[in-house]
């Protein structure tokens, strides 16, 4: 088996279940967060604030949030392997994604923790 | 958007003022649209992952229906935004 130093779990099957897992996550909360901005009034701050001020909902939401960053990180991983051969352009965008992904995790946290 | 739609409410109404500008509501709906086709594939995906419409003629019905359902989903969104 060949090991892929970019790669987020140890093995293929890890990155599966990884991405499965991850995206029946996203889909809960997605379609939660989505049922609340439909259900109440876009217009109230305060209602808003309220739903993210909860201490269940900041877990959710860091839970989505990391499940968001596994999910791409396998997601560009497959793409940037199958798609861009020469291994100095591949390893450098997959880098700069893992970056990015790490970048928006940590602005993530620092959103939901100054609530 | 997260940030300046929570920081204050000055912030959340300058957020909203701002994403009712034509284009930027056209790329809004864009990607909501592209983010809902995600959905509704990755749940076709996950239901032939635990066997369900395998044969070849489920697999077509439930890609033309994963479009048909995009599309109008598209259409409610841009609905809903305009």
């Amino acid at each position: 088996m060949v090991k892929m130093a970019t790669a987020l779990g140890r093995s293929g099957l890890q990155d599966w279940l990884i991405q499965r897992i991850t995206a029946v996550i996203l889909a809960l909360y997605l379609v939660f967060v989505l049922s609340h901005v439909f259900a109440m009034n876009v217009h109230s701050y305060h209602s808003w604030h309220a739903l993210f001020s909860n201490s269940w909902m900041k877990i959710a939401t860091l839970l989505a949030l990391t499940s968001l960053i596994a999910h791409a990180w396998v997601g560009v991983w497959t793409i940037t392997t199958d798609y861009l051969k020469p291994l100095f352009i591949r390893l450098s965008v997959q880098i700069l994604f893992i970056l990015a992904l790490l970048g928006y995790f940590v602005w993530g946290i620092q959103i939901i923790w100054e609530l | 958007m997260l940030q300046a739609s929570l920081a204050s409410e000055a912030q959340f109404m300058a957020l909203h003022d701002k994403l009712r500008q034509p284009i930027i509501l056209g790329i809004l709906w864009a990607f909501l649209s592209a983010i809902f086709y995600h959905l509704v594939a990755g749940l076709r995906h996950l239901l032939l992952d635990i066997h369900i419409g395998e044969s070849k003629r489920e697999a077509r019905y439930s890609a033309f229906a994963t479009l048909l359902i995009s599309a109008l989903g598209s259409l409610l969104l841009g609905y809903w935004l305009w």
